[in-house]
């Protein structure tokens, strides 16, 4: 069952992926770097994970509350690149009687159609984590 | 470039949860919680504070410096951050002190054509007030021609 709505975010532009990686001090050249990022074939500056976990949290909080998110696990499969919106789905997979937890699978799209990242998000209703 | 062995400490930290830091986190993806921007919010909704975006910590923000990179073997031309797990245990708020460490959890290598994938995952607790409020687990993939491992 897929929980609605989906979470967007704003668009990902240079200032903002910059941004991001200035306030969680990440040296990678690949987030502000476009001379960097052409060397390693990239077509230009790609934003952090953090930010596609961010995301991906954001949108069980949004549907489960601020202090909902117990776990998160998420594998990368394509970079975000400057100029996208990224789209984060989640589907419901299960629930724990013991706990009233709930196990979520997240998928992240790029731009519409490009399938960046996949995982799982267990949330706790209650809050307060775990 | 240094050869990653579980067991190895990339460092230890103490920090402030900055105010500024969450709300650049939540200008640059555009979180559109009332609760992350307004402290008195925030308060009347029961928080101590400005909640922490659950994400928003990563453990490279924290460490000293960068030495971490060669004694993780992590290589920016050719490494990059595949998955990423985190554990909440507590949550975290603006102005928390939180004390952490980061250690090489696991390393895993693999043949690809002429090269090697080497997986280096590091795992980093936070604590607060000497409880375990977070765990994460990030996983970097470096790629190797075959003689740059021993």
């Amino acid at each position: 069952m897929t929980e609605t709505p989906p979470f967007r975010t704003v668009v990902l532009d240079r200032e903002r992926i910059a941004h991001f990686a200035e306030a969680m001090h990440d040296p990678n050249p690949m987030h502000r770097d476009p001379d960097f990022c052409r060397s390693v074939g990239l077509p230009g500056p790609i934003a952090p994970g953090g930010m596609v976990v961010v995301a991906a949290c954001h949108a069980a909080v949004r549907v489960h509350g601020i202090e909902s998110v117990r776990e998160v696990d998420l594998s990368m499969r394509a970079p975000v690149h400057v100029g996208d919106v990224l789209e984060c789905r989640l589907t419901r997979t299960g629930e724990q009687p013991h706990d009233g937890s709930i196990a979520l699978e997240v998928v992240v799209i790029a731009d519409g159609d490009r399938f960046c990242a996949e995982g799982t998000i267990v949330v706790d209703p209650k809050g307060a984590c775990a | 470039m240094t050869k990653p062995l579980v067991g190895t400490v990339l460092g230890e930290f103490q920090a402030c949860l900055e105010r500024a830091l969450t709300w650049r986190v939540d200008w640059t993806v555009g979180l559109d919680v009332p609760e992350y921007l307004d402290p008195e919010v925030a308060r009347s909704m029961g928080h101590p504070d400005i909640p922490v975006p659950p994400g928003a910590l990563v453990f490279f923000a924290f460490l000293p410096d960068q030495s971490w990179l060669e004694r993780a073997g992590i290589a920016y031309d050719r490494s990059l951050a595949v998955r990423r797990r985190l554990i909440n245990h507590v949550p975290l708020h603006v102005g928390d002190v939180v004390t952490g460490r980061s250690v090489i959890g696991e390393v895993t290598e693999k043949r690809s054509g002429t090269a090697r994938i080497v997986k280096t995952r590091i795992d980093t607790t936070y604590r607060l007030h000497g409880e375990l409020a977070a765990e994460e687990f990030v996983t970097y993939s470096t790629r190797h021609v075959a003689k740059e491992v021993a």
